[in-house]
């Protein structure tokens, strides 16, 4: 609904200038239809039309419109990954330092300010790339890797998880030189990184504690130290 | 004529206050994310960020030097544009730089985004077409009304787009079909240290129920937000939602974004209606209440002290003015059973209506009472009947003598 006066306004705006309008409205329409059709194939689960139009899809998706809603599904996250390092500086070894529950207990401590949310999120997002590759959310696809891993895509796909794994060794390094500065080693050389992979217990065991669960680790051996900050 | 008609619909610009609304809030969420990120921006942004092996943009101003002064410098131009963009200051061309700057951003570090500065960043893009000043009145031609349009219509696709996806991606999912993910998102250490989700998912009904209602609200969106009849429920639900992940796995800043967006979903006349209850014309009111209790007498202190403009006016109901005033309307003041408004008008509210008047008149945030308005009148002033029986169980009535003589002590009245 609108009034009176803005309707006569408009009225008298379109018969002026109605061919003007007419395009505008058409072209509008027009835009919106494909680009959310494209959308909506790029968004869609896999389909035929999906592998079909991949190609096509991602040329104009990326990188004005990359989504990823699925960091929760088809399955939810379901092990917490804690980073663990140690620092070594000339001949003195550190214990192991608890790098996430660090940061996790500074997020507890000021929930509303939420300074260290960020830090937590890369934290997490660098272990998971490092310890999972590349996240491939179609269940279909994953399964076709294992069994036929010389398919072209499944190869593509291996080439990136691996080069995602080298970043994030890369990444794990600085997180852990950065822990080992902020906790009194500032002339740290080397370090030794350790991802905790928990699985905590399942839904059937819920009321049992997070240690009934199995942990897996994942070792990167002593390495130089990488940082970015000026020691 | 049928197809100026049909130009002028389409051409009329909607949902204006909230594409103002929604330039303001998801300004402020990019101002926050600048702040709570200030102290970490090197480690998280910088030319020698932690995570420096993923490519960004050649493109971006952020690339083009390798220095800590320069990316300093830019990251301050971003600070800048984001208040700019909150302010309503430089229209069109401040909309333009910060969507440039805040893909420019999220481009330096893709590992620490998350689904709200994903969909932030698209948003941006189309807010760009639309006239984001909030301002209803002011006049725009047909042409700028049709882009504005696209644009809301784009941002509501877009959102219904994203519910879908995500909601057809669960459906395919053994733990979403089995309503247990829910606990699994839960108990992840980097979602439980808010310690509230443990309270949920040691509960089975509540795991099973809230993980069914997230995929059924998540299918649901786009064919709700799109009928009328529904609209105001999903976005009802969307709102308990958002703010369930908020204080459940501590995603404050997600969440904001994502409400941010639901903005642009109540039209025009609906912001109106919520301004006109907001507001009242209580210039010369009266309150009514009752002197010899001790919780009336505190909360007409509180009142007095909150209404800044002063427009209110209040008188015991033992004082003879007030028993007048109320008699000439047929009502019996030393009945004392409600505090009473006697608006400039002559029309006289009682017990909650009375109640929610007053607090309207005291502005923000005590106005948002006014929401208690969407219950039925006997619904409310059976609670505050309630709540009335309730105080004299608490003390909080001191009976005092009465103005008239002093020698007369009457029960509470429930104010």
């Amino acid at each position: 609904m609108f009034d009176l006066t803005r309707m006569a306004i408009m009225t008298r705006s379109v018969l002026n200038h109605r061919s003007t309008a007419i395009a505008v409205a058409l072209t509008a329409c027009a835009t919106l239809a494909i680009h959310f059709s494209v959308l909506a194939v790029y968004l869609s689960p896999l389909n035929p039309l999906k592998l079909a139009l991949d190609d096509e899809v991602m040329q104009y998706v990326d990188p004005l419109f990359t989504q990823n809603w699925h960091l929760f599904a088809p399955t939810p996250v379901n092990t917490s990954l804690s980073l663990l390092g140690k620092c070594r500086e000339q001949d003195f070894e550190s214990e192991w330092l608890d790098i996430t529950h660090g940061t996790l207990k500074q997020l507890r401590a000021k929930p509303f300010l939420q300074s260290d949310s960020y830090l937590a999120a890369l934290q997490q997002n660098i272990m998971r790339s490092y310890v999972y590759g590349l996240d491939e959310p179609d269940e279909l696809l994953f399964n076709l890797c294992i069994e036929e891993p010389e398919i072209e895509y499944c190869r593509t796909r291996a080439r990136a998880s691996d080069k995602a794994r080298e970043f994030a060794s890369a990444g794990l390094a600085r997180l852990v030189t950065n822990a080992c500065l902020d906790n009194g080693f500032p002339n740290v050389d080397s370090v030794h990184i350790r991802i905790a992979d928990l699985e905590f217990p399942r839904f059937s065991s819920r009321l049992l504690p997070d240690a009934a669960g199995d942990a897996r680790y994942a070792d990167i051996e002593w390495q130089p130290s990488l940082t970015g900050r000026t020691r | 004529m049928t197809m100026a008609l049909l130009l002028c619909n389409l051409g009329n610009p909607r949902a204006r206050i909230g594409a103002g609304l929604l330039r303001m809030s998801l300004g402020m969420a990019m101002l926050y994310e600048y702040a709570i990120n200030y102290s970490q921006r090197h480690d998280l942004w910088g030319p020698d960020r932690i995570a420096r092996e993923y490519p960004v943009l050649e493109f971006s101003p952020y690339s083009w030097s390798a220095s800590a002064v320069y990316f300093d410098i830019v990251f301050h131009v971003g600070i800048l544009v984001a208040f700019l963009f909150v302010m309503g200051i430089g229209g069109r061309i401040t909309t333009c730089a910060m969507w440039a700057m805040t893909w420019f951003l999220q481009d330096l570090n893709g590992l620490i985004g998350d689904g709200g500065d994903n969909i932030a960043r698209i948003v941006l893009l189309y807010m760009i077409f639309a006239d984001v000043s909030g301002r209803r009145e002011r006049s725009v031609s047909l042409v700028s009304g049709l882009l504005h349009n696209a644009a809301v219509l784009a941002v509501a696709v877009q959102v219904s787009m994203l519910y879908l996806s995500t909601g057809m991606y669960k459906i395919m999912g053994e733990y979403w079909q089995n309503g247990v993910a829910l606990y699994y998102i839960l108990r992840v250490n980097s979602y439980s240290w808010t310690g509230l989700g443990a309270l949920l998912y040691t509960n089975e009904y509540i795991v099973v129920l809230l993980t069914y209602a997230t995929v059924l609200f998540e299918i649901a969106f786009p064919f709700a937000l799109f009928n009328r009849w529904t609209r105001r429920s999903i976005l009802v639900a969307g709102v308990l939602f958002h703010l369930g992940i908020a204080v459940s796995m501590g995603l404050v800043a997600f969440s904001w974004m994502m409400l941010s967006l639901y903005f642009v979903f109540v039209s025009d006349r609906e912001y109106e209606r919520v301004k006109s209850l907001l507001s009242v014309d209580a210039n010369e009111s009266v309150v009514l209440y009752d002197d010899a209790c001790g919780f009336c007498g505190r909360f007409v202190g509180f009142v007095k002290r909150a209404d800044g403009a002063e427009r209110l006016r209040y008188l015991p109901l033992q004082a003879n003015e007030a028993e007048h005033l109320l008699a000439s309307r047929g009502i019996n003041a030393a009945s004392l059973d409600s505090i009473y408004v006697v608006e400039s008008g002559g029309r006289v509210l009682s017990r909650s209506s009375a109640v929610i008047f007053v607090m309207r008149c005291l502005g923000w945030p005590w106005c948002l009472t006014a929401a208690a308005s969407v219950f039925p009148e006997r619904l409310r002033d059976a609670a505050y009947d309630v709540f009335a029986q309730n105080r004299y169980l608490s003390n909080a009535c001191s009976v005092r003598p009465r103005h008239k003589g002093g020698e007369e002590k009457k029960p509470c009245a429930r104010c």
